[in-house]
């Protein structure tokens, strides 16, 4: 699944209009947008609002270890080494009133430049008398990016910002950040292909016929919590170190339901046996 | 990892972090010189990368990053219990870099540190300062590649060489360097001296080619460890890990008849034997960032804290390797646990 966050609807309309994602009206102060592989939401403008947005995309899924989670929007450069409508990735964010730095962690090739960003919680400007650390400047970044740790793993978080201004952005209009984000969206996609070639989803140790078995064994034999535990874990391991499927097992989950402790017990050993080297 | 997997990774090192305060640092500008491309990002202290939450070990092995750092006291920690002291007394390590370019499946690292990536800290003095301090207080012996293989990094920070150059004035030290590695010819410069021993991991080719990816093979190890004994370096042989794999006994038979055929017996310093054993807390995260590997998800036993074979299978890993080494080396010189 791919979580995109975007503060502006400008800046989401690329996305709703490439993918076709349809409007759910699951909260009526955020704009949320989804199809079957895409949950993306405009959280609004600034620190606060990108958290709760994020935190709600984000709580409300079960989040799995081949997630993605990007942030995509404009924003202002320190400099002209970026040009306007060009795509960054960002390797540090910094939460400008705290200095709190965060760094996602960039294992996929690209071919984006990267940068550092620094979020703020207002408006900054070449009038704004700032000592800037970093390349370029937002108000969503460090927001974004501490509500969604707390969820996902730093190599599934990508920020991309789109340089929009050089530290003036009165003359920006909403038709203008939509085109910059539809020009970048192919680049966008591909960073999002590169990443999604690394982290594939877990493999499933057990097949629907064995996870069935276990839990048979599981009521015939009347496990304790603690006994089923180790059965999984010493049948897990005998799948992962054999790579032999687990048929033997088969007989125990339609024997008949154990009468006494001590049946349990002898039989429990046995399987518990078989799992193990000699 | 599949093929188009393995290209969609940095390369390594394409990312370099570097701490304010280690900017500074003679060894960072010589890094730093060899990385030319490199994606620079300015940190105020390492932990901030590499002890972040949730991060995956496995996969960031397959695209590491280097982090430069300036290492705070202690510089020095007692060493393990579940390691050799080899009859030392006071026997410590230290570890002016964490992680390794290997990628073992059974190395505890990635059990015990949060994150894949490298750290080098480049304050060798501060180190240097401490083990001078310590020495003056009572004999030292001292692991230097206890957290990484030094040896194999040499060709990017000389840790190696300013060590053993260190140790050489010294008169109450014991160093030991640990290495996987092939590159002896990284300190071949230096002439021998008593100081310093030699270590080098020996493993079945088939364990190597299994289990200990990146690893250069046993011929090339032999190789490095004959040269380092021809130059009248203190060499020692770890059998260490000995795994309980298939056909085991056969394997490690013909690796320790390789070992012998290639080196002199007489003119190694000493021998080690251990079978794999690594703390439960470790195991439980390797299992967790290894969810294929035989090796880690091998049924051990929990002993006083520690992972291991049960006694029986220890015994019998142990008395087969014992026996093949004892047939070739004198008794007294051979380690075990």
């Amino acid at each position: 699944m791919l979580y995109i966050t975007t503060a502006l609807y400008a800046e989401a309309r690329p996305f709703i209009e490439k993918f076709s994602l349809k409007k759910k009206n699951a909260i009526s102060n955020l704009q949320y947008f989804s199809n079957d592989d895409i949950n993306l939401i405009v959280t609004g403008t600034g620190l606060m609002s990108a958290v709760m947005g994020t935190t709600y995309l984000l709580s409300s899924h079960s989040i799995q270890s081949h997630d993605m989670m990007f942030n995509i929007g404009i924003c202002g450069a320190k400099s002209s080494h970026f040009t306007i409508g060009e795509a960054v990735i960002c390797n540090k964010i910094v939460h400008h009133d705290t200095k709190r730095a965060f760094y996602p962690d960039i294992l996929f090739q690209h071919a984006l430049q990267e940068g550092s960003l620094e979020s703020f919680s207002h408006i900054v400007d070449l009038q704004t008398d700032l000592h800037l650390e970093s390349d370029m400047v937002d108000m969503e970044g460090a927001g974004w990016y501490y509500a969604s740790s707390q969820f996902m793993s730093p190599h599934q978080l990508v920020c991309i910002k789109v340089i929009s201004d050089y530290l003036d952005a009165s003359h920006i209009t909403s038709d203008q950040v939509t085109t910059w984000i539809d020009n970048q969206l192919p680049a966008i996609i591909h960073v999002q292909a590169a990443l999604s070639t690394i982290i594939q989803p877990k493999k499933e140790i057990f097949n629907e016929e064995e996870k069935r078995w276990l839990d048979n064994i599981k009521t015939q034999l009347r496990l304790t919590v603690t006994q089923y535990h180790k059965l999984n874990q010493l049948t897990m391991q005998y799948k992962i170190r054999t790579k032999q499927p687990l048929e033997w097992i088969a007989p125990y989950a339609t024997m008949p339901i154990v009468s006494t402790k001590q049946e349990r017990k002898e039989i429990f050993e046995q399987i518990c046996k078989q799992c193990l080297y000699t | 990892m599949n093929k188009s997997a393995n290209n969609a990774f940095t390369p390594k090192y394409a990312h370099i972090y570097i701490e304010k305060s280690a900017k500074s640092y003679d060894l960072t500008t010589h890094i730093m010189a060899q990385f030319p491309h490199a994606t620079i990002i300015e940190i105020d202290n390492y932990k901030h990368v590499f002890s972040r939450p949730r991060q995956q070990f496995a996969l960031q092995k397959e695209a590491a990053k280097l982090i430069l750092a300036v290492k705070k006291p202690p510089f020095l920690y007692k060493g393990a219990e579940v390691c050799h002291d080899f009859g030392y007394k006071h026997f410590y390590y230290t570890s002016s870099t964490l992680n390794c370019v290997y990628n073992c499946d059974y190395c505890f690292l990635q059990g015990m540190f949060p994150s894949g990536h490298v750290v080098l800290f480049v304050n060798i003095e501060d180190y240097f300062n401490e083990v001078e301090a310590v020495l003056a207080q009572h004999p030292l012996y001292l692991s230097i590649s206890y957290e990484a293989d030094l040896l194999s990094f040499e060709h990017m920070v000389p840790f190696a060489k300013r060590w053993i150059s260190f140790a050489e004035s010294k008169r109450n030290i014991m160093m030991e360097l640990r290495t996987k590695s092939a590159n002896y010819k990284a300190i071949s410069s230096i002439p021998a001296h008593d100081q310093v021993i030699l270590a080098w991991t020996i493993s079945p080719q088939e364990v190597i080619t299994n289990h200990e990816p990146k690893t250069p093979t046993l011929k090339a190890r032999l190789h490095s460890m004959k040269q380092a004994m021809e130059d009248g370096w203190k060499v020692r042989l770890c059998f260490d890990p000995v795994l309980h794999i298939e056909h085991f006994e056969s394997l490690y038979r013909e690796c320790i008849e390789q070992t012998f055929a290639t080196i002199n017996a007489d003119q190694i310093e000493d021998i080690s034997i251990g079978v794999f054993r690594i703390p439960k807390d470790y195991l439980k995260t390797m299992r967790k960032q290894r969810p294929d590997s035989a090796l880690v998800h091998y049924p051990y036993i929990h002993q006083n804290g520690v992972m291991t074979y049960p006694d029986e299978i220890t015994k019998k890993c142990i008395d087969n390797v014992y026996a093949a080494v004892a047939a070739h080396a004198d008794k007294d010189k051979i380690f075990t646990e």
